[in-house]
């Protein structure tokens, strides 16, 4: 994971510049990593409520759990690598769209994918089953394409993560 | 780790991430009228509650 960061740092420096878009899509960026972290945490909580409210077992709950920890852990790392993007991006000469390519794969990969794979314990059972169950595994992907379409206005190229 | 769940515990779940979404989304909605700095400490308090709140369920899946 640290090797993704020192990478993003290395392609950063070549050229730097500072510009009010790219100012603009890094605001985008922090945005997206509040509202994951906000929807982490309501996530978690709703994890415990379950297996408090003897909703969901013990086993189930720790698999959950061990999902959210790579979610948190994800989301972390994009964290890291968005800070040290904003700093660079207020030196001289600055690869920007690099730069939010770069970042917009992170997000995929470290933060998309592990979000993913807790809705996707919903998608196990059959999916003719549940139109509720459908319904709002919908609306969270609604939410990630929505932040995904965040990047894609700043002109960024999109991962192909099926979302 | 387990690899099915019953449609019970799906439902049960389902019903309570599709509230935590809705409750995320209120939280969320400010967010583009905030300062850059409100916004850079508010993120940076959003991720401390959400590593706090992990923690505590880290804490629960051990018993």
């Amino acid at each position: 994971m640290k090797k993704i960061i020192l990478t993003l740092l290395l392609c950063f420096s070549v050229f730097l510049t500072g510009c009010p878009k790219a100012e603009k899509s890094f605001r985008k960026a922090r945005e997206s990593s509040a509202k994951m972290a906000i929807y982490g945490e309501k996530i978690v909580q709703a994890n415990i409520d379950a297996r408090n409210a003897g909703e969901i077992s013990q086993d189930l709950f720790r698999d959950l759990t061990s999902l959210t920890a790579r979610y948190r852990d994800g989301l972390r790392i994009y964290r890291e690598a968005l800070t040290e993007a904003e700093k660079l991006a207020k030196s001289p000469a600055f690869d920007q769209k690099d730069a939010l390519n770069k970042l917009s794969r992170l997000f995929d990969e470290q933060v998309v994918d592990a979000f993913l794979a807790l809705t996707q314990k919903l998608n196990l059972i059959s999916g003719s089953q549940s139109e509720t169950i459908k319904t709002i595994l919908a609306s969270i992907r609604l939410t990630i394409l929505a932040i995904q379409g965040a990047f894609s206005q700043a002109g960024v190229r999109l991962s192909e993560a099926n979302v | 780790m387990t690899e099915k769940i019953s449609i019970k515990d799906a439902l049960a779940l389902a019903r309570r991430y599709a509230v935590a979404i809705a409750e995320g989304r209120i939280e969320a909605k400010d967010l583009s009228e905030m300062s850059d700095e409100a916004l850079i400490e508010f993120d940076e308090k959003s991720f401390d509650k959400f590593s706090a709140k992990q923690n505590e369920a880290e804490e629960l899946a051990k018993q």
